[in-house]
């Protein structure tokens, strides 16, 4: 029998969400964005730079794939951790140059990434930091879509500025 | 069906891997810029044109689309290059090749297009690259 929700209802049903762990609560992104358009991309951008981990990993796949420049990753899970482990030592910010969309299951994008070290990092996958340490680099990455999710995320270095 | 730009870019590819640069170079807007792999931005029809000639004096290179799409102001594709050496090239811009020698790349292009569709920029990153030597194939 079905009824509509109570208080009750709806808070054991954030707890449940809660349960699933920070940065891992499999919301859609809002339905009025089409997967695959520039709006929709850059929502995602603007929840990665806001270490909104909750918002950018419901943009993944659960068996989504990560190729980037400093690790091989897959699951949402595993890229938050990364990138949690990350931004705890780094400043990130991505701005997006360039978009070009495939439609609803592919897109191209050149990225520009800031890192900023907060602190020393000598061991980085792509190269050592010293804390101050300014580096950017423009990146071309190709995100393949399936049912409005990445289900593959593959990223180039084009050059370092 | 096709997207047009797409069509383009696929006899594009066809003149490129046939060595037509006669057909090639209406494909370029007479002011293109094409970045290679090590940086260099090669300017103009003749630029590009004189590249190439000299690659493929010593290696051959196919590329294959492997996936391509436009939003009409821009072309982004995936494509397979494959370099073959024809003799030995000790001075190839990504290392010294012996003849026989393979070289893929994988990589991701962005080509920009002017209002007629040639290409004003052409810029590759590359995802993935990997040498299969022919000594490696013999010694199997």
């Amino acid at each position: 029998m079905s009824h509509d929700p109570t208080r009750r209802d709806i808070l054991a049903a954030g707890g449940a969400l809660l349960a699933l762990g920070p940065g891992l609560v499999s919301a859609q992104p809002t339905p009025a964005l089409e997967p695959g358009t520039r709006p929709w991309f850059e929502r995602y951008l603007a929840a990665f730079n806001g270490k909104d981990y909750a918002g950018f990993s419901a943009y993944y796949a659960p068996d989504v794939r990560f190729f980037g420049q400093a690790a091989t990753l897959e699951g949402p899970r595993a890229i938050v951790d990364f990138y949690r482990g990350v931004h705890a030592r780094l400043d990130e910010r991505v701005d997006l140059v360039t978009f070009v969309s495939g439609g609803p299951t592919r897109i191209m994008a050149e990225i520009r990434t800031t890192l900023v070290a907060r602190e020393d990092w000598p061991d980085f996958p792509t190269g050592p930091f010293t804390r101050g340490d300014r580096r950017q680099s423009l990146n071309f990455a190709l995100y393949e879509i399936a049912d409005g999710r990445f289900q593959r995320i593959r990223s180039a270095r084009f050059a370092r500025l | 069906m096709e997207d047009e730009i797409v069509t383009r870019f696929r006899a594009y590819m066809a003149a490129f891997n046939a060595h037509d640069y006669a057909r090639l170079v209406d494909f370029y807007d007479p002011e293109v810029q094409l970045t290679i792999g090590n940086g260099t931005v090669l300017r103009g029809r003749q630029a590009i044109v004189d590249f190439y000639t000299n690659v493929n004096d010593a290696t051959t290179r196919q590329i294959e689309i492997l996936q391509a799409w436009s939003d009409g102001d821009v072309l982004a594709a995936e494509i397979q290059s494959e370099f073959r050496a024809l003799r030995d090239a000790p001075d190839f811009t990504s290392g010294p090749m012996l003849r026989g020698d393979r070289y893929y790349l994988n990589s991701f292009a962005l080509y920009d297009l002017g209002p007629d569709r040639r290409f004003t920029r052409i810029r590759a990153a590359v995802f993935r690259r990997e040498w299969r030597r022919l000594a490696d194939r013999q010694d199997r």
